[in-house]
């Protein structure tokens, strides 16, 4: 054994010895790469852009990345751009580390929930100075809307934001008809009503909820509790960055989730096991006739359901308190990186993303909600298809019930803690005051607002 | 001895060493490195010495995580020491083709992606929309709460884990069985040992060295395993199956506490550190 | 009456035998069903219409069986991803069976200072290549820091490494039925050291090297976690990684998923089929020794 330990230091003494050599050689490496962003291929630039869209693949949204680059690289002889599609839930991360080593790419995608650190640590590029600087009123007055604001001061805007994911509740209107339903809910006393009359097993024998969510802690999204906070307080945290859900809107609104499963029987228990992305599946299977959900995810469930595709529509929360419901409007917030050595030209890219040309694209071969005002006349015929009814809705409840994320303040993890006091309250037994309450103090301790 | 001679062995171990050293145990020097700053997202705040280290020790959140893990870990181990002895001593009796196809079906879990395999186990498991819980309202008794259950839930993770396991168990086995020499069990025989004794006396005793392989390398696998519960539950419902991979992942890649969890990492390496060390031991390897 | 009664009993084992046969059939049967549910599973899922993948009740066949699924993956980039993990399997094998074979080599004919150390290397090395989720942080940082993530050598430096402990250990095992007279027969004839490594010892060890083979086959076809995060750009994913890419931010693509993951799984068992013999062995050397 004296032997092995002896053995252990010397492995691990040598072992330094390579990691700090490799170290020093990495210094030479990363000064190589500063030469990066000048790097020329014939003569050419090479703009970097992480993404996770991909322009190689069948997606109208790839197609239309795969588009934006063509137009932006016919505009720039001495540009060429260089796509890289990474996994979305990492990359973000990846994009803070690699700010540290040199690595970072020019253009990033970083997630809504992220935006808020992301200018805190000062590696994304007002746009005032890039692009912004010389457009006209009526240009900015043309784009600007709560999406655009999303992380803005008065005198910066550090985002572009795409794959606009509007939050509400979308559902099924044929099985609305046969009940003879009306969505139109006046109060969410209504729509579990609604939800009860909906909680039925159906000819082939399948037990149908009424209401749907996905409470498991790999992949959470919208639920009650979210809701409520965003229709009340506007807001996941108060004026002070603190978690705002431990005070009374938010235990009533746990309360209610519970309820949903125990009491009014609208929600299945496997609820607390169940991920966003499998509570959409189920939707698309018809094991519900609501959910809480996004309209990003229609145009997938429009394609895979064994039901009319044309009955699955969208609705904003019904109200509460007098209050108008209000969901998330959450999205990919399209930056330029502040330590690129090609930020005129990162900012020219994302000026090529938003110009009317591909704004129309993004719309009707991505299928998003447009960015442009005036998309919305150019795109006039394609939105008034029943099938493109949801973006219609979508931008509607853009304007009138959705919140964007407030990014003065860190706030990351905060759909997981949401989630995390369900399970807390629901699964470990804990009172719903508790559970909130251990959630929000993690959530301090963590983000250190 | 030339000299040429005595650098030769030098020689031949060089590149494994290098990248051994590189790969492997560098960045485990470098997470080291982060262990000891405040290091959120990725950048080197505050020296902080131990105090990522006491964190995570002192949080009974981990702790129980550690906790739930090897439980897991060792209740998976014994139903698949104790099945892949059964299973082996079952194709034992067979030799050419079916005892190989029976092998190589057993074997399939533990060489194909981990990720797919559970993810499809997940949808069977489906409580509402599943396969196995439509065949089981098809045989008119009610459906089971498969992962919303926090007791169940940690029987199908052990599941999903054993099953991915047990095929590397008893070809392990197998072979130690196949080695025992045919004379010395016909001697067990004659000598009037029963099927029991033969067993315990005689074929346990010859296999304890595969035993103790498949015991480490798969306590290891298990402990380390992120992909299985990640995919498969999550760490839920509640707290149920929270593995401590689970933690390190969620600390590094959800909350960007990058030094807080290398610290974790590096408790989680140490573990299989001595693990490893064990399993020298065990099998007495001479150098 | 003696041999009547041993008549009989023949009789009654021989019933035996036919009525244990059934049970070994029913029990081979669970055995291929409880193993493969997932796989058969996701085969089937992949050739149902797009319209009838989540469909319930849940069927084993669709109304029709529907390659469209098949056709978009091959199609997408999951070629592209394919054809990667084909060229990193290829780099990660020859370059991890040399190095192996090397080091195995060394660690088993000679005797020199320092041996116990990289004894002790190769077997640190093993629980930090078994399971990757400790290292995924380490190994990202570190290697971004060097400017090694996101190159054509990054997998296959990875999967070298993660594979060499295993392949040493296993080209150990085989070594030692390789008699060491024979190399110091041909010493003794004035061969050189490497001479007698290339020329005489590797063809002798064939057998372990095609199972070392075959583990960093798989260990490199099946990597996900390390992989997903090192390498950024799609033209780089391997297979794994590519299958992911039914996963994505705008929901799971069940029908294009089973029908890559089952593609992916076709060379591991095409591989597995034809040198599993050899697996199975290389599996077990070492774990026979007492």
């Amino acid at each position: 054994m004296r032997k092995m330990k002896k053995g252990l230091a010397l492995v691990l003494a040598l072992v330094m010895m390579v990691a700090m050599t490799a170290c020093g050689g990495g210094g030479d490496t990363n000064e190589g790469d500063g030469e990066k962003g000048a790097k020329t291929e014939g003569g050419k630039k090479e703009l970097l852009v992480w993404t996770f869209l991909n322009p190689n693949d069948e997606s109208g949204r790839g197609y239309v990345l795969a588009k934006a680059k063509e137009l932006y690289e016919s505009e720039h002889d001495d540009v060429t751009v260089r796509i890289e599609s990474l996994e979305w839930d990492t990359m973000t991360a990846k994009f803070f580390a690699a700010t540290q080593t040199g690595e970072a790419p020019d253009v990033i995608w970083v997630n809504g929930l992220n935006l808020g650190e992301a200018i805190q640590l000062g590696v994304v590029e007002p746009f005032e100075n890039l692009f912004l600087k010389d457009w006209t009123d009526e240009q900015f007055a043309d784009l600007d809307d709560v999406r655009f604001e999303y992380g803005a001061t008065d005198d910066a805007h550090y985002q572009l934001h795409l794959s606009t994911n509007v939050y509400g509740i979308v559902y099924r209107e044929d099985l609305f008809k046969e009940f003879e339903i009306d969505p139109n809910f006046e109060s969410w006393d209504d729509l579990i009503a609604a939800a009860q009359k909906l909680t039925y097993v159906n000819e082939d024998g399948m037990q149908v909820y009424g209401l749907g969510v996905g409470y498991n802690e790999k992949s959470a999204d919208s639920n009650y509790l979210r809701a409520q906070l965003f229709t009340q307080y506007g807001d996941v945290v108060d004026e002070n960055g603190q978690a705002n859900w431990d005070g009374d809107v938010g235990q009533a609104a746990l309360q209610m989730q519970i309820d949903m499963i125990d009491k009014y029987k609208i929600t299945p228990q496997s609820a607390v096991s169940a991920t966003s992305e499998e509570m959409y599946a189920d939707f698309i299977a018809g094991k519900y006739a609501m959910v809480f959900g996004g309209s990003v995810r229609i145009p997938t469930i429009k394609s895979q359901c064994a039901y009319d595709p044309d009955s699955v529509k969208l609705m904003p929360y019904p109200s509460s308190n007098g209050m108008d419901g209000k969901g998330l409007a959450a999205g990919w917030n399209v930056c330029v990186y502040s330590g690129s050595e090609m930020k005129e030209e990162a900012g020219e890219f994302v000026e090529t993303l938003c110009c009317p040309e591909i704004d129309k694209l993004w719309v009707e071969e991505g299928g998003q909600i447009p960015l442009l005002k005036s998309t919305v006349d150019a795109c006039g015929e394609f939105l008034s298809q029943p099938d493109n009814e949801y973006l219609k809705t979508a931008m509607e409840m853009l304007e009138n019930n959705a919140v964007a994320y407030n990014s003065q303040y860190v706030i990351s993890g905060y759909v997981t803690d949401l989630v995390k006091s369900m399970q807390l309250a629901y699964v470990e037994g804990k009172s719903v005051e508790e559970a909130l309450a251990t959630t929000a103090r993690e959530f301090n301790e963590r983000n250190n607002n | 001895m030339k000299r040429r001679d005595k650098m030769f062995p030098y020689l031949l171990l060089a590149p494994s060493a290098l990248v051994i050293l590189f790969v492997l145990i560098a960045p485990l020097l470098y997470s080291v490195y982060c262990s000891l700053y405040q290091c959120t997202y990725m950048r080197f705040t505050k020296f902080v010495g131990l105090d990522n280290f006491i964190k995570v020790l002192t949080n009974m959140d981990y702790l129980k995580a550690f906790g739930r893990t090897f439980y897991i870990s060792a209740v998976s181990l014994v139903i698949a020491l104790v099945l892949g002895v059964l299973f082996a001593l079952w194709i034992n009796k067979y030799s050419g083709i079916t005892a190989y196809a029976i092998q190589l079906l057993v074997l399939i879990p533990w060489v194909t992606s981990q990720v797919v395999g559970t993810l499809l186990w997940k949808w069977i498991f489906s409580e509402d929309l599943g396969v196995l819980n439509y065949l089981i309202k098809q045989l008119g008794m009610a459906p089971l709460k498969v992962l919303s259950d926090p007791n169940t839930a940690v029987w199908v993770l052990i599941f999903v884990m054993t099953w991915r396991i047990i095929g590397y168990a008893m070809v392990q086995i197998l072979a130690g069985l196949k080695s025992i020499p045919k004379s010395i069990e016909e001697a067990a025989l004659i000598d009037g040992a029963g099927k029991w004794q033969l067993l315990r006396y005689v074929r346990l005793p010859m296999i304890k060295t595969p035993l103790l392989i498949s015991t480490i390398i798969l306590t290891l696998s298990n402990i380390n395993n992120l992909t299985v519960p990640l995919s498969l539950t999550g760490g839920g419902p509640g707290t149920a199956t929270n593995v401590i991979t689970i933690s390190i992942y969620r600390l590094g890649f959800e909350s960007y506490q990058f030094g807080t969890s290398s610290a974790l990492s590096i408790v989680l390496f140490l573990v299989t550190l001595v693990l490893s060390i064990g399993y020298v031991k065990a099998v007495k390897y001479e150098v | 009456m003696r041999s009547n009664q041993m008549q009989v009993s023949l009789g009654t084992l021989e019933k035996w035998k036919k009525w244990l046969h059934i049970y070994e059939v029913v029990l081979f049967l669970f055995v291929v069903i409880v193993n493969l549910a997932p796989f058969i599973w996701g085969l089937l899922t992949s050739l149902k219409p797009v319209r009838e993948v989540l469909s319930y009740p849940p069927k084993l066949f669709g109304s029709q069986v529907s390659t469209e699924h098949y056709e978009e993956v091959f199609r997408g980039t999951f070629f592209t991803g394919f054809r990667n993990s084909l060229i990193y399997s290829a780099i990660a094998i020859a370059v991890g069976l040399l190095f192996a074979m090397m080091a195995a080599y060394a660690m088993s004919r000679f005797r020199f200072r320092g041996k116990k150390l990289f004894f002790i290397l190769i077997l640190s090395g093993i629980p930090l290549s078994i399971g990757s989720a400790a290292m995924v942080v380490p190994n990202y940082t570190f290697f971004s820091s060097l400017g090694l993530t996101n190159q054509w050598y990054t997998l296959p430096i990875i999967y070298v490494a993660y594979n060499l402990p295993m392949a040493i250990w296993v080209i150990m095992g085989g070594l030692e039925s390789v008699p060491v007279q024979i190399d110091e027969a041909a010493k003794i004839d004035g061969a050189g050291n490497w001479r007698i490594l290339f020329g005489l010892v590797v063809p002798l060890s064939l057998p372990s090297l095609a199972s070392a083979a075959l583990f960093i086959f798989l260990g490199a076809w099946n990597e996900y976690v390390v992989s997903s995060v090192l390498v950024s750009s799609a033209s780089l994913y391997p297979i794994q990684v590519s299958i992911y890419n039914y996963m994505g931010f705008y929901g799971i693509q069940w029908g294009p998923l089973c029908a890559a993951a089952t593609t992916a799984v076709v060379p591991t068992l095409a591989v597995f089929a034809i040198l599993g013999r050899m697996l199975i062995s290389g599996l077990t050397a070492g774990a026979v020794k007492d």
